[in-house]
């Protein structure tokens, strides 16, 4: 499989519809992305497009093309806290969901409260949630990526973490 | 050494094993059976997490409509022009979205007799048609079964407005899918489908007051249900042989039709002030357009029917700005700024977060140096002078402010006023009291700016005088008075025993086995203390004001215990 950077200088050698290995690729990390932080499927949608156009017409300017997961994850987050100042005033509910099929009962209480604490948190928190815990990225990458500091990363995982954690044993 | 304490916040923080455990850690864990068992248990809670979170869903044709907007027949171009929106594969009626720029709303009365619904037209003419087009929103009384002939669309949104000049939206948006034929009952009634999307009824409440549901709007708000149909369109036909209308068929109707569009923009600039491309885009879109941010930047673009947020998004991003939406207009900031704002607010509930811990503490160690301790007692006076000095004036700026802030809230007040008496449409007056708006949410960011500079202050002052007081003179002086009380009620046991006064001794050795037990209480709530001061260097305020409760409950516990010992030698 030939790797991001090798694509991105085909597309600007001429080859256009090359882009399409690229948004293969990363669509499924951009969509769970937006979908932790996005209720509505339909938004998350147009903004998974706008993010992939932004990311297209940007390629000319990317300066290590190998870096263009990183680079689309930085587009996605910035659209997705946009949109979420711009939408203050109406807070995002957490995506109505079908029963993730989870056959371990334990794990499946565990994930429920995991939800439960989840859908409590507002939208920036949830982000910052699933780039740690979907995209594996350490505090420091996410506060690059969201333009905030590291601290403020840390102290925001560890509160929500605990939050589990104490939601767990009450549970218990 | 690492201690459980520090291990533990490690892997609270680290929770999915991102990073690498220190050597410290490592060893920790290697030693201490506790903290490796709840290692293991962070693991299967990093597990949880990952299943928590919804799974990617991509949709299906997603990477192709991707490349329908970047069309490779345009060549590079294409770079430049790829933001054309994905309703555009299914856009019939995209003309007639162009062609209608404006959303029109018929309250009904004079709007149509029972019938097919109506289409409001670009030169104001009604006509009948049994056909809605992409965009279009139809009035459904609630409670009436409405059945759609045949729908080309992939998805329909259903929102709920109150009949009333303008509508005003009460909830939306359920968006509506099927994966197989057949009916799907929604609040409102039931809506048949041919097959050809998925079947899922997301519903998000728009912000209201009462947090309106459907099932109330259903019995009590004479609201109408409004189908939009996203792409294409849809042929209607009603089950139950009436209208869509309020009321029976045959009467007038309350519910009217409203033809929304969404303006789509094509325009291409050499060489252009991008202040006035975007305010450009803004006209188009028959929106306000507010800079809170000089910039002058001059740009090429070449955008073809993009959406005007698209177009904004598309705009502003390389600029290192961003936009905010009110419900008239966007608002233009520098993204630098936006952020310190974002981090003002966090910083602003941190601070008082942090004050309110504090202040237990200095409440404390205040008391012991003006009860003990007399040179640090005038320095904490002087220190305590200069803080409330520090604090009028802040509350001096905040009451200034916040008369700013009233005023402008006024102001806006008026011009709205204005324009609803009936300059509808006046473009200066909106403006003006849009401007008015503005002036008042910075003048209230201020004085939140002000409450967060007083909070900071009053939290560095606090720990000043912490740092000052030493919360272990407190205990050392509590805990040493303590010890010798408790040497001297041995003492006197030891003696009543001495001279055969059993009664005495078994007395005064009942009095020391409260006054250890007090003591005991005491340190426990003198090491709890210890902890929170500790974490109060940390920014972890949550976890600081619930280990401030504890160590206050200990103390509580303890002062109870010593009310029980004075008790009992008041009996004597």
């Amino acid at each position: 499989m030939r790797n991001d950077g090798e694509i991105v200088q085909s597309i600007l050698a001429g080859r256009p519809e090359r882009f399409a290995e690229l948004v293969d690729r990363h669509a499924p990390a951009v969509f769970r992305l937006l979908r932790a932080a996005i209720s509505h499927r339909q938004d998350a949608e147009d903004l998974g497009q706008e993010v992939f156009l932004a990311a297209y017409r940007s390629l000319a300017r990317l300066k290590d093309p190998d870096r263009f997961r990183a680079y689309l994850m930085r587009i996605a987050s910035r659209r997705i806290i946009d949109r979420l100042r711009r939408k203050k005033r109406r807070p995002d509910a957490l995506p109505l969901e079908d029963e993730p099929a989870i056959e371990n009962s334990e794990l499946r209480a565990t994930v429920r409260a995991v939800e439960e604490v989840v859908a409590t948190l507002p939208a920036p928190a949830r982000l910052m949630f699933a780039l740690r815990h979907h995209e594996g990225l350490s505090c420091k990458q996410i506060a690059r990526l969201l333009n905030r500091p590291a601290g403020t990363i840390h102290s925001q995982l560890f509160r929500t973490h605990a939050a589990i954690r104490s939601a767990l044993e009450v549970k218990e | 050494m690492m201690n459980c304490e520090k291990v533990r916040e490690w892997l609270l923080r680290d929770l999915n094993g991102v990073a690498e455990p220190s050597a410290e850690v490592a060893a920790h864990l290697e030693r201490c059976s506790e903290c490796a068992a709840e290692a293991g248990r962070m693991k299967g809670l990093a597990e949880a997490a990952r299943a928590a979170l919804p799974e990617a869903d991509v949709p299906v044709g997603f990477t192709e409509r991707v490349l329908d907007a970047v069309s490779p027949a345009t060549g590079q171009r294409a770079l430049l022009d790829a933001a054309r929106p994905r309703a555009m594969r299914w856009a019939v009626a995209a003309s007639i979205l162009v062609a209608l720029s404006s959303a029109y709303w018929l309250g009904g009365q004079s709007a149509r007799d029972a019938g097919d619904p109506h289409v409001l037209q670009p030169d104001g003419r009604w006509e009948e048609t049994s056909s809605i087009p992409a965009g279009a929103l139809l009035g459904v009384a609630p409670g009436r079964t409405v059945t759609f002939g045949a729908i080309e669309a992939k998805a329909l949104r259903l929102s709920v407005f109150r009949n009333s000049q303008p509508p005003e939206l009460l909830a939306g948006e359920i968006v509506v899918r099927s994966p197989t034929p057949g009916e799907l009952l929604t609040p409102f009634g039931a809506l048949r489908w041919n097959g050809r999307s998925e079947c899922v009824a997301t519903l998000t409440p728009k912000e209201t007051k009462d947090m309106l549901t459907f099932d109330t709007l259903r019995k009590s708000v004479p609201a109408a249900m409004m189908v939009t149909v996203l792409s294409g369109s849809a042929q209607l036909a009603y089950a139950d042989g009436g209208t869509p209308a309020e009321g029976k068929p045959g009467q007038p109707i309350r519910a009217g039709v409203i033809i929304k569009s969404e303006p789509k923009l094509t325009m291409r600039y050499d060489d252009a002030d991008l202040a006035e491309v975007l305010q450009s885009v803004a006209d188009s879109a028959q929106r306000k357009l507010i800079f809170r941010t000089k910039f002058n930047s001059r740009i090429n673009v070449a955008l073809t029917a993009v959406r005007w947020e698209g177009a904004l998004n598309l705009l502003t991003e390389p600029n290192e700005l961003t936009w905010s939406l009110d419900s008239n207009g966007a608002i233009v900031i520098s993204r630098a700024r936006a952020a310190k704002a974002d981090q003002m607010l966090i910083d602003a509930q941190n601070s008082k977060t942090a004050l309110e811990v504090l202040r237990l503490f200095y409440g404390r160690a205040g008391n012991v140096l003006l009860q003990h301790d007399g040179q640090k007692r005038d320095a904490f006076q002087a220190v305590q002078a200069k803080f409330d000095a520090e604090i009028d004036r802040a509350n001096q700026e905040k009451v200034h402010l916040r008369h700013k802030y009233l005023e402008a809230m006024q102001q806006l007040k008026e011009a709205e006023k204005t324009l609803n008496a009936g300059q509808r449409g006046n473009g200066t007056a909106m403006l003006k009291a849009r401007i008015a708006e503005q002036h008042a949410e910075i003048t209230a960011f201020e004085a939140l700016a002000a409450d967060t500079k007083m909070a900071l202050e009053r939290a560095k002052r606090d720990i000043d005088v912490l740092r000052m007081a030493g919360v272990q003179d407190e205990w050392t002086i509590v805990l040493s008075t303590v010890q010798t009380q408790l040497a001297s009620i041995t003492k006197g046991a030891k003696t009543a025993y001495g001279r055969g006064d059993n009664q005495e001794g078994v007395r005064l050795e009942k009095e020391a086995s409260m006054l250890q037990r007090a003591a005991k209480a005491m340190y426990e709530a003198r090491d709890a203390e210890k902890m929170v001061t500790q974490m109060a260097r940390s920014r972890r305020f949550g976890e600081i004001r619930r280990a401030a409760e504890a160590a206050d409950d200990l103390h509580a516990k303890a002062e109870a215990y010593f009310k029980d010992l004075e008790r009992s030698q008041r009996r004597k």
